[in-house]
């Protein structure tokens, strides 16, 4: 349990997968504080307080186009509230 | 296409807001008649945002992505003979008590949320309820064709649909759902959506995946990974329910509390399966019940969710701390139970590997050795000497959870709990403080429960006797020790066969 409770983190499991490991570089990109941790057949990253996903970082590790819809196929569960989902970016926080 | 230049959330509000339209054959009560009993009050319901943004156009194209992904590795695992690449066969006692625990909730939750998604006056929210119950039915659908390979060669897999309706641990789950759909329509939305998708439901799903990934299982991870894909999606319909009934009144807040409170319990007592199943079926294990806890429920929850939860009022749920005591020795106490009563069970129990009981006790260096590896130690040695040990007689159950009343006072792994509730002149027991909880606020509802064990008593589950309810479960060789199993001797057998081979 983490002990330090102003730290809040939110984070999300995905599926160990090429793409999902281009969606990890691309969080632990834009968020150098990123804790990624595997699993079987799993892939975790946690980020204090707030989490984005941006579609161009991950098209730069995927070296191809990436819809942030395509994010349904990779996503097995996740903490926090999504807060926003557009073409742009996904995020992943906590309102209050 | 044209379309193409709207952007997602144009798109999600041209498709999906002002789809309702407002009655004139009939008043709105009568084609919405469920949604004030509870006392919910709702002032508006375009207030709710579903932030996964789902159309009718992308639901349908992610979700035939997701099932051609899923039927291409069924195949091919039919096709390579995948059943005989699994770490041992007694891995999938774990799964039978998915297929014969979990597969038939997934069906009740596709009618429960078709029934939402026709009761709920709100667009946005009904659509979401829709696309849940279309996905739950894919769950169904998927998990029986994952599964369905072993029921050719192995036991306890073959009449999943008549155990869930006729034996004892299966109800412990299917009573669960039983209350969840016979509530109000928030109340279903707070005990499912919330309680069980958002709060637990990674207890039950991710160190399940896991769990197959790590024992070479690949159906049964791929099936799981399908799912869980919607699952970010119902979790989020879980949060965005609670959130919209505490933003649209205050009244609300202390409905929604007592849901919380009692859907928290429900749902964790199920989860007890999951414990036992985690700690004891998986031969290849990677994280205990106890760090799963700690990592899924206490982190992302108790430091995550309910701080964010406090801004509206609300607790954690009532009996929380009474589940973190419990996580030094529920599963030990939940396989016991398990291991005690497996001559009526349609799965297989064994008493771990030398190895194994290692493994516990570096996962539970205050509690293992002290009071649980003595127990099976001592049900090795009878077992050696041709006394399996069994449980003789039928166990009294917990009038609310159904599971047999094995649990202890919280943080005292060995002192048992029993606890009565007189009701209209009868007595009632539970399990813990929880359930007698939530038993002594709705009795009128928990008198009725179908409990198993009175059941047989009573003569309805084909007579008194250990045979006569075997027969009426329609036990094939399912139950009993794996030792003796015929799921054994053809594992042995088979691997004989291949290494011959090679
Ligand atoms: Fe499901
Ligand atoms: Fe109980």
């Amino acid at each position: 349990m983490t002990q330090d409770s102003q730290r809040r983190l939110v984070g999300a499991d995905l599926q160990e997968s090429e793409e999902a490991e281009a969606i990890v570089a691309a969080i632990s990109a834009k968020h150098p504080e990123a804790v990624v941790r595997r699993s079987p057949g799993l892939v975790r990253v946690e980020v204090p307080e707030r989490l984005e996903v941006r579609r161009d970082l991950v098209e730069r590790f995927l070296n191809r186009n990436w819809d942030t819809q395509d994010f349904n196929l990779s996503i097995v569960s996740f903490f926090g509230e999504i807060e926003d989902w557009d073409e742009d970016h996904i995020v992943i926080g906590w309102s209050h | 296409m044209a379309t193409s230049k709207m952007g997602l959330k144009e798109t999600y509000r041209a498709m999906i807001r002002g789809l309702e339209w407002t009655p004139t054959y009939q008043p709105p009560e009568a084609i919405y008649p469920y949604h004030t009993f509870e006392g919910i009050k709702i002032h508006n319901w375009d207030d709710w945002e579903d932030p996964f943004r789902i159309t009718v156009e992308s639901y349908w194209k992610y979700q035939a992505e997701k099932d051609r992904r899923f039927y291409a590795i069924l195949d091919g695992f039919i096709q390579s003979q995948g059943h005989l690449n699994i770490s041992d066969a007694r891995y999938l006692n774990a799964l039978k008590l998915f297929l014969q625990g979990v597969t038939p909730l997934e069906y009740m939750a596709h009618r429960g949320f078709s029934q939402i998604a026709r009761f709920l006056p709100g667009a946005a929210p009904a659509f979401a309820a829709l696309a849940q119950s279309m996905d739950e039915l894919r769950h169904a659908q998927t998990q029986l064709h994952a599964i369905s390979p072993y029921n050719r060669y192995y036991s306890g897999f073959h009449s999943m649909r008549r155990w869930h309706d006729r034996v004892w641990y299966l109800s412990v789950p299917k009573s669960f759902f039983d209350d969840a759909v016979s509530s109000g329509p928030f109340e279903f939305l707070t005990a499912i959506s919330f309680g069980f998708e958002y709060l637990l439901t990674n207890l039950l799903f991710v160190p399940f995946m896991s769990g197959a990934s790590f024992n070479g299982d690949l159906t049964t991870m791929t099936f799981g990974f399908s799912a869980q894909s919607d699952e970010s999606r119902h979790m989020t319909l879980g949060l965005e329910a609670v959130k919209f009934m505490l933003e649209q009144d205050e009244d609300n807040v202390p409905i929604v509390q007592q849901w919380i409170d009692k859907w928290f319990w429900r749902a964790y007592r199920v989860t007890a399966l999951v414990a036992a199943m985690m700690d004891y079926m998986l031969p290849r294990r990677f994280m205990s019940w106890k760090e799963a806890f700690e990592l899924y429920f206490e982190e992302q929850m108790m430091n995550g969710l309910f701080p964010d939860l406090k801004y509206y009022g609300i607790n954690p749920p009532r009996h929380v701390a009474q589940a973190i005591a419990e996580k030094d020795y529920l599963s030990h106490q939940v396989y016991w139970v398990l291991y005690s009563f497996t001559y009526a069970a349609m799965f297989h129990t064994w008493v771990p590997e030398p190895q194994e009981l290692d493994w516990l006790s570096q996962k539970y260096p205050g509690t293992f050795d002290r009071y649980f590896r003595p127990l099976f130690e001592r049900a090795r040695e009878a077992q050696a000497q041709g006394h399996r040990h069994y449980f003789a007689g039928l166990p009294q159950l917990c009038q609310v959870c159904q599971i047999p009343m094995a649990f202890t006072y919280p943080g005292e792994p060995i002192r048992h709990q029993q606890r009565a509730s007189v009701y209209q002149g009868e007595t009632y027991w539970t399990c813990s403080e929880g359930c007698q909880w939530i038993f002594e606020r709705e009795p009128e509802k928990y008198i009725q429960a179908w409990l198993p064990v009175h059941e047989i008593f009573k003569g309805n589950c084909g007579g008194a006797s250990v045979p006569e309810v075997l027969a009426w479960y329609g036990d094939q060789g399912d139950s009993g020790d794996y030792l003796d199993s015929q799921d054994r001797k053809h594992w042995i057998a088979w691997h004989e066969q291949v290494n011959q081979l090679v």
